[in-house]
């Protein structure tokens, strides 16, 4: 039954007779084909989830990514499927759904510039048309094809017509670095500039249009390099979050001034660090976590690790906890009056 | 099509990793006592890759757990703990945001998953009083995934299953008192319909031509399309299910208080009629049982 092919191949992973029949490769790429067409990305280049090939058809792509699923959604899942298999007596529901997380993911590797930038859009919309500065036809939930509107309007500008009336933006270089940034400053930053635009006559846009408009200018040589620094897991470096009072002069003497000036400031440094996880934490065994990663990061910048390449992900794997505990830990050492002093401009903003 | 099976090195690899799945689920055992970590499905969220971990004990009753939802998706928000990459059930994390109080006697052995081991477990106790004191340490990850209406809606789903699962765990079986077994039953239509289709299959040569001794049975008041009844075969009872027109298959049997029902199946006969691969058994003069979402306690006289 087709229904259960998953579960029926895990069982026979399990009891020791598969054969390593490739057929349930034909299964997976049959199920791939249908959640790609659901998400509409069939029909698309390969190479929105970063595969090679004009098509997914008429190139080796989907076989690739059938390999790569199987990896992800089955064989380093292999414990936890069969655990669920011998409770429920069904694990295909569960290697579907993990199949449409996969697929998830790697769309937003894939083209992640797009994907944030139409994020940023989206928000900055929901925002105008939350605080009544626009309206969203149809109402509800923003998708790509929802067209937002100027109080009173009911025809959006051309493409043409939106290309034109922000090309400034799109000329202005500050503009371009933030819009396809994953942070609220950066949908603040569109929502402001929509809005400066519907101050001065903008009637409207259809939401896929305008977000493909600022993408566009994403793709420009001089934007690459900036935007691959930040596609690195998602997750900021050690750097941002230990030196928070850092200025660029300051972090460029740590890393290349005279070794006893940067001795100096490195030692200040991680005594702050270490008062701080006293001050701050008072759950023992969490601060004795965070008071061995402040000595493990020494211990790498002492052994000539170069800090700014330090990222949580790669802290984690070394004292063998998660990536985003290693940042929950280092936004425990923030210093408490700075948090109390950033409420009321976030507030404001 | 290049296939991943034809490298050696993958196949001995995925024949260990085998292995070592077959020997955890070997392991699993029922704990005496619960303890944080100990992990659960349930049948409202079996299609789902999501289990359910114990995290703390009330305070006034130590046989009242919390549980929260331990899942794969990829992005990690604010209120979640990661497990670290090594862990064995690495990608893992638990979202302490959606969790139920249960009790102990209403989780049972047919729906233990082990015990998930590390400091993830007290991290996320911790992170249950950090929500509670309004100490939860913001990341910049962590504001990120909760932008992301992918995983809002994720959360949403999950939010939604775990208002289901404790509404039927704190809901009281349906107690049939001194459950009555003749062969009224057999009269009703839906039941009827099968056994015309069983006469007519035999006539035409392909079942049995004898007539057929019903047994006496009550039926169970369920909300599913079709009949179920609960069969006397002498010193045992058989569960079987007379599906409606649609041809439904009955929802998986999760527990029976006689009975490892991870064992058991529901079999298909030549009429449609579905029926329990295990016979059920009595203890303290009741059947208790699970099916889907729907709970029984049958009283036998």
């Amino acid at each position: 039954m087709d229904d259960q092919v998953f579960s029926e191949h895990v069982r026979s992973r399990l009891d020791g007779t598969f054969d390593n029949d490739p057929a349930i490769l034909i299964h997976l790429k049959r199920e791939i084909r249908r959640q790609l067409k659901k998400i509409g990305q069939w029909n698309l280049s390969p190479s929105y989830l970063a595969f090679d090939g004009e098509s997914w058809e008429a190139s080796d792509a989907l076989d690739e990514l059938a390999n790569e699923a199987y990896i992800h959604c089955i064989e380093k899942r292999l414990q936890k499927l069969a655990e669920h298999l011998a409770v429920t007596g069904t694990c295909d529901g569960s290697v579907r759904k993990k199949i449409s997380w996969f697929l998830q993911d790697r769309q937003e590797k894939g083209n992640p510039i797009s994907r944030r930038v139409f994020r940023n859009v989206r928000s900055a919309s929901e925002s105008l048309v939350e605080r009544e500065k626009a309206e969203a036809t149809p109402s509800g939930a923003l998708r790509a094809s929802t067209i937002v509107l100027a109080i009173g309007q009911s025809i959006p500008n051309s493409a043409e017509e939106l290309a034109d009336s922000f090309s400034e933006s799109l000329g202005d270089r500050d503009f371009v670095k933030l819009v396809s940034r994953n942070c609220p400053a950066s949908w603040r930053m569109v929502e402001r500039v929509i809005e400066k635009h519907i101050d001065s006559g903008l009637r409207g846009y259809l939401l896929s249009e305008l977000a493909k408009i600022f993408a566009e200018v994403c793709k420009r040589p001089d934007r690459i390099a900036d935007v691959s620094e930040d596609t690195d897991d998602g997750i900021g470096r050690i750097w941002d979050s230990i030196s928070e009072t850092r200025t660029d002069v300051r972090q460029s003497r740590y890393l290349n001034s005279s070794e006893v000036d940067e001795y100096d400031q490195f030692a200040a440094l991680v005594r702050d660090l270490v008062g701080r996880a006293h001050e701050n934490i008072t759950n023992e065994r969490i601060r004795n976590r965070v008071l061995r990663m402040i000595e493990k990061i020494a211990e790498l910048i002492r052994e000539g690790e170069d800090v700014r390449e330090l990222s949580c992900r790669k802290l984690g794997v070394i004292l063998n906890v998660g990536k985003t505990t290693v940042a929950e830990d280092l936004a425990r050492l923030q210093n408490p009056r700075k948090e109390q002093d950033a409420h009321p401009s976030e507030m404001e903003s | 099509m290049k296939n991943l099976f034809d490298d050696p090195n993958f196949r001995e690899a995925s024949k260990q990793n085998a292995a070592m799945a077959r020997e955890r689920i070997a392991q699993l055992r029922w704990p005496d006592m619960l303890s944080a970590g100990d992990s659960f499905v349930f049948t409202e969220s079996y299609d789902l890759p999501v289990r359910w971990v114990c995290l703390v004990a009330h305070v006034d009753n130590p046989l009242l757990w919390f549980l929260v939802a331990a899942d794969e998706y990829h992005q990690v928000g604010t209120c979640d703990i990661e497990l670290p990459e090594s862990h064995p059930l690495a990608p893992l994390a638990l979202r302490c945001k959606v969790g139920f109080w249960a009790h102990r006697d209403d989780l049972n052995m047919n729906d233990y998953l082990g015990k998930l081991e590390g400091d993830s477990v007290l991290d996320a106790r911790y992170r249950l009083s950090e929500m509670v004191l309004g100490k939860v340490p913001i990341t910049e990850h962590g504001l990120i995934a909760e932008a992301n209406d992918d995983y809002s809606d994720w959360l949403a789903e999950l939010m939604e299953v775990a208002e289901r699962i404790e509404s039927r765990l704190q809901s009281e079986p349906v107690v049939l008192a001194n459950a009555t077994f003749d062969l009224s039953w057999s009269r009703d239509p839906m039941v009827e319909m099968r056994h015309s289709e069983a006469a007519s299959l035999a006539a035409d040569g392909f079942g049995a031509q004898k007539s057929i001794q019903l047994p006496p049975a009550t039926r169970l008041p369920s909300k599913l399309p079709g009949r179920l009844l609960l069969q006397r075969d002498e010193e045992t009872y058989d569960l079987v299910y007379y599906p409606s027109p649609e041809n439904e298959s009955p929802p998986k049997l999760t527990f029976a208080n006689t009975l490892d029902v991870r064992t058991g199946d529901w079999k298909r006969g030549a009429d449609g009629v579905w029926t329990w691969s295990q016979p059920l058994g009595v203890i303290n003069s009741e059947v208790v049982l699970t099916l889907g979402v729907e709970r029984f306690k049958v009283q036998i006289a």
